[in-house]
């Protein structure tokens, strides 16, 4: 599989940082192409939401450089994937923990990152960053670990209601702010010209699905030039509307081999 | 790109001096192990180190 790949990261219209942290990386192995990308959403005072954002997905970068090549080789599959990212997730929870512990403040970051790996794709969420499969239709894969997620699986609470409750920014699940972590995991086929987009919360709020099926059709990019300018776009429609957080997003969109006509390199 | 690194050097090595004389074909060397990192994107906002804080 090939991979056009791009990003947007906008600090948006009120915020004096950007807390927003991504990475891309992409390796070229023996079993074709594999892409990591990472999300995260920092939170903190005194620039301590950008310091735990961008731990977290340096982390996660290093881990793709040092040993992720290691579980690829071993033959050992993606239960192996799992446990390391457990292990890795709960380190990194611990370090951003005893970090705030020491300078008397609390820091933290969601964490959603996705690897595309073979046939399919390895998602870790922690906190309401989102990862998005858009084809004929829109799939929000990642569930929010937020308070109003919550309510409306308790049926207290409805998408349209939870979408302007002012109680909306409260998380349930967070890396670093309390000594444990609980994540969730997500596996899907990779299907081609599907477009996955993984963002944070500046950036869904203001999005409707509709324009984004509209606009992320994966079938008609063929270049990350192209994708970038459909991220800016979405980005810029989110700052119309209002937007006043970080507004960050990374778009994927996969290709059979050689179908690619540029790179981001 | 550290690690590619280390394979450079483990491309190197002559089968016949490996320590317990097993042969070691180039192309398990080379082939199996290819892992060249072609995109390598940070996009953050801090300049502080956190572990060195800590």
């Amino acid at each position: 599989m090939d991979y056009i790949q791009s990003f947007c990261s906008d600090i948006g219209s009120k915020r004096k940082t950007n807390q927003d942290s991504l990475a891309l990386l992409k390796a070229e192995t023996a079993y074709g192409d594999i892409l990591l990308a990472v999300m995260c959403d920092g939170m903190g005072g005194h620039s301590e939401g950008e310091l735990a954002s961008k731990f977290c997905v340096t982390e996660m970068a290093d881990w793709f450089r040092n040993a992720f090549p290691d579980i690829l080789y071993a033959g050992v599959g993606p239960a192996a994937l799992k446990n390391d990212w457990k292990h890795l997730l709960e380190d990194v929870n611990l370090l951003l923990f005893r970090y705030g512990e020491k300078y008397h403040s609390q820091l933290g970051s969601t964490m959603t990152a996705c690897l595309f790996w073979g046939s399919q794709y390895f998602c870790v969420h922690v906190g309401d960053s989102r990862m998005y499969e858009i084809s004929d239709e829109v799939l929000q894969v990642t569930r929010d670990h937020s308070w109003v997620e919550q309510e409306i699986a308790k049926g207290n609470l409805t998408r349209e209601e939870a979408e302007h409750d002012r109680r909306r920014n409260i998380l349930l699940e967070c890396m670093g702010i309390t000594d444990s972590v609980s994540m969730d995991f997500y596996t899907g086929e990779i299907i081609p010209d599907t477009v996955y987009l993984l963002c944070t919360d500046g950036f869904w709020h203001c999005q409707k699905p509709g324009e984004m099926k509209q606009l992320c059709r994966g079938e008609t990019i063929h270049s990350n030039k192209e994708l970038q300018d459909i991220l800016e776009n979405l980005v810029d429609m989110a700052l119309d509307r209002g937007e006043k957080d970080n507004i960050s997003v990374i778009g994927v969109v996969p290709k059979p081999d050689k179908e690619t006509a540029d790179g981001l390199q | 790109m550290d690690y590619n690194k280390e394979l450079d050097r483990e491309e190197k090595v002559d089968p016949e001096e490996t320590p317990d004389g097993e042969e070691i074909t180039e192309e398990i060397c080379q082939g199996d192990r290819k892992f060249d990192l072609v995109l390598d994107i940070l996009c953050v906002h801090s300049d502080k180190d956190l572990r060195a804080g800590l």
